[in-house]
């Protein structure tokens, strides 16, 4: 099983108003199939922070760690699912989703064979021939998580993977993700905005705080798998919201 | 609009043009402007007389080398110019003098440097051709949506997988957009150009000009118009075949 470790990230941006500190000394350490959701407000680091976890962006200080192993560069080790979506628009579905092993030389039967399994794993039969532009923002994004799991990462790095969704969609689009999850088994890291997607979708939630990006604590999820609407109505689920949203505000 | 639509109201267009030509031949006389009806009887005669359409596949011939010589170096420095900004700003100034450079006006200098011959013909071609395909390249390559490249690298894509999987699919569609501006260029180019040295198509044209009657002449600029329409639509016709994302594309934000 694998696992991914920052340690002492440090990085600054050069901005129009001087220098912005995105990260400052931001560790963090997710193993085992874990699903783990980075939260915090617009601008607090968090999508540099998944970037320097994929090897996107350098850090200025600092290093990540991936089973032991610095990580320099992007790898197919870890998938990235970005929240434009991203897609080739010249593919159709089946040739996004195959895009990455064909990068690695995977042969075509192998690869079509295998672009099957996850167009059905992520709920797209029969839109397997569809260009981009013919699909919902929810079924792109469906094609976005079946191409990231097509290079079979050990890790999926997600960024705001639902933010350009209605919320209906999204709230669909969380259910899908957790069931294609507890199949897939693989490590998640999730970069979200919204308090009650990370609550509702992971086993743990890091909090990040703006200006300087740092992490301010960690929670533990404590509701038990699978998970379904009934959790989101729960006591203990608008506890701990409420708990989250006040430790958020108290930093402003 | 609908299909049917268009095509009726282009019809009507061509027949109003056709109509107004006969009626100012009649007035104007052949010897000025010779009406549509005089050009088509005649049309035979000046098809024997002047070999035109032997010496059309001829001018094409050449015209082809030339146009994608062009198309090719235009496509590989637009796109390189698109990506470095080194060449870039080495390039821009060159480029940007050359665009606004009549084809015309370099045609003796061409003559002086290469002679009357094809080495001349597929010089002019080519200097008109690729200024076009050049700068579309180019902007398509500015315009290529970065988070596509950068996706690309979350894949760990190398550089050669990015421009043959990334790079060159974004810019299909300006590839051909170039092409087909290029094309137009090209023909003209080459009509100017074998005007001056009185061969081929051009050629044709010069000598059916010096004619009492307009008909031969007005016969050999119809074909080329027509040839050059067809033509033009046939790489709008292969780039929807070809690129179907992006004709549809077009189509919604339209």
């Amino acid at each position: 099983m694998a696992s991914l470790e920052a340690r002492n990230l440090y990085k600054t941006y050069e901005s129009r108003d001087g220098a912005v500190t995105a990260l400052e000394d931001v560790s963090l350490k997710v193993t085992d199939s874990e699903f783990v959701a980075i939260l915090g407000p617009s601008g607090c680091g968090k999508s540099t922070l998944l970037r320097i976890l994929d090897g996107l962006t350098p850090p200025d200080r600092g290093e990540v760690l991936m089973d032991g192993k610095p990580v320099e560069r992007p790898t197919q080790e870890r998938g990235f699912v970005f929240q434009s979506f991203n897609l080739f628009p010249w593919r159709t579905a089946r040739g996004n989703i195959e895009f990455g092993m064909e990068l690695k030389g995977v042969p075509k039967s192998e690869r079509r064979s295998a672009a099957a399994r996850l167009i059905g794993l992520v709920g797209l039969n029969g839109f397997d021939g569809k260009y981009p532009h013919e699909l919902s923002g929810g079924m792109q994004q469906r094609v976005g998580i079946a191409r990231a799991l097509a290079i079979d990462p050990a890790v999926l790095l997600m960024d705001e993977p639902f933010g350009a969704l209605d919320a209906q969609t999204r709230e669909d689009m969380q259910d899908e993700l957790l069931r294609i999850w507890a199949t897939a088994k693989k490590t998640v890291i999730f970069v979200t905005h919204s308090i009650e997607e990370a609550i509702y979708l992971s086993d743990r939630v890091i909090i990040m705080t703006p200006r300087p990006g740092r992490i301010l604590a960690s929670l533990d999820i404590p509701f038990e798998r699978p998970r379904s609407e009934a959790h989101r109505t729960r006591a203990e689920f608008s506890a701990l919201r409420h708990e989250i949203y006040s430790r958020l505000k108290n930093v402003r | 609009m609908s299909r049917t639509r268009a095509w009726t109201l282009r019809l009507a267009g061509i027949a109003t043009f056709l109509l107004l030509w006969e009626i100012l031949g009649r007035i104007l006389g052949e010897a000025l402007f010779a009406p549509v009806s005089a050009v088509v009887a005649g049309f035979p005669a000046t098809v024997r007389g002047y070999k035109l359409f032997a010496e059309l596949a001829g001018s094409f011939r050449q015209l082809v080398l030339g146009y994608f010589l062009g198309c090719a170096v235009g496509v590989i420095v637009g796109t390189a110019m698109g990506r470095s900004r080194l060449l870039d700003g080495l390039l821009q100034p060159w480029v940007s003098m050359m665009f606004v450079t009549s084809v015309a006006s370099l045609v003796p200098l061409f003559i002086i440097t290469f002679g009357f011959g094809l080495a001349f013909r597929v010089a002019i071609v080519f200097i008109a051709t690729v200024w076009y395909v050049l700068l579309v390249t180019y902007h398509g390559a500015r315009d290529v949506n970065p988070e596509l490249m950068q996706t690309a690298r979350s894949f760990a894509a190398s550089r050669v997988q990015t421009f043959t999987m990334v790079l060159l699919p974004a810019l299909y569609p300006y590839i051909l957009a170039g092409m087909r501006i290029g094309l137009a260029h090209a023909i003209r180019a080459m009509v100017i150009a074998e005007m001056y040295v009185i061969v081929g198509f051009g050629g044709v044209i010069y000598n059916s000009g010096v004619e009492i009657s307009t008909v031969s002449l007005l016969g050999a600029l119809a074909t080329i118009m027509v040839v050059g329409v067809v033509l033009t639509e046939a790489l709008k016709w292969l780039g929807r075949r070809t690129a179907p994302w992006y004709d549809e594309r077009q189509q919604l934000s339209n």
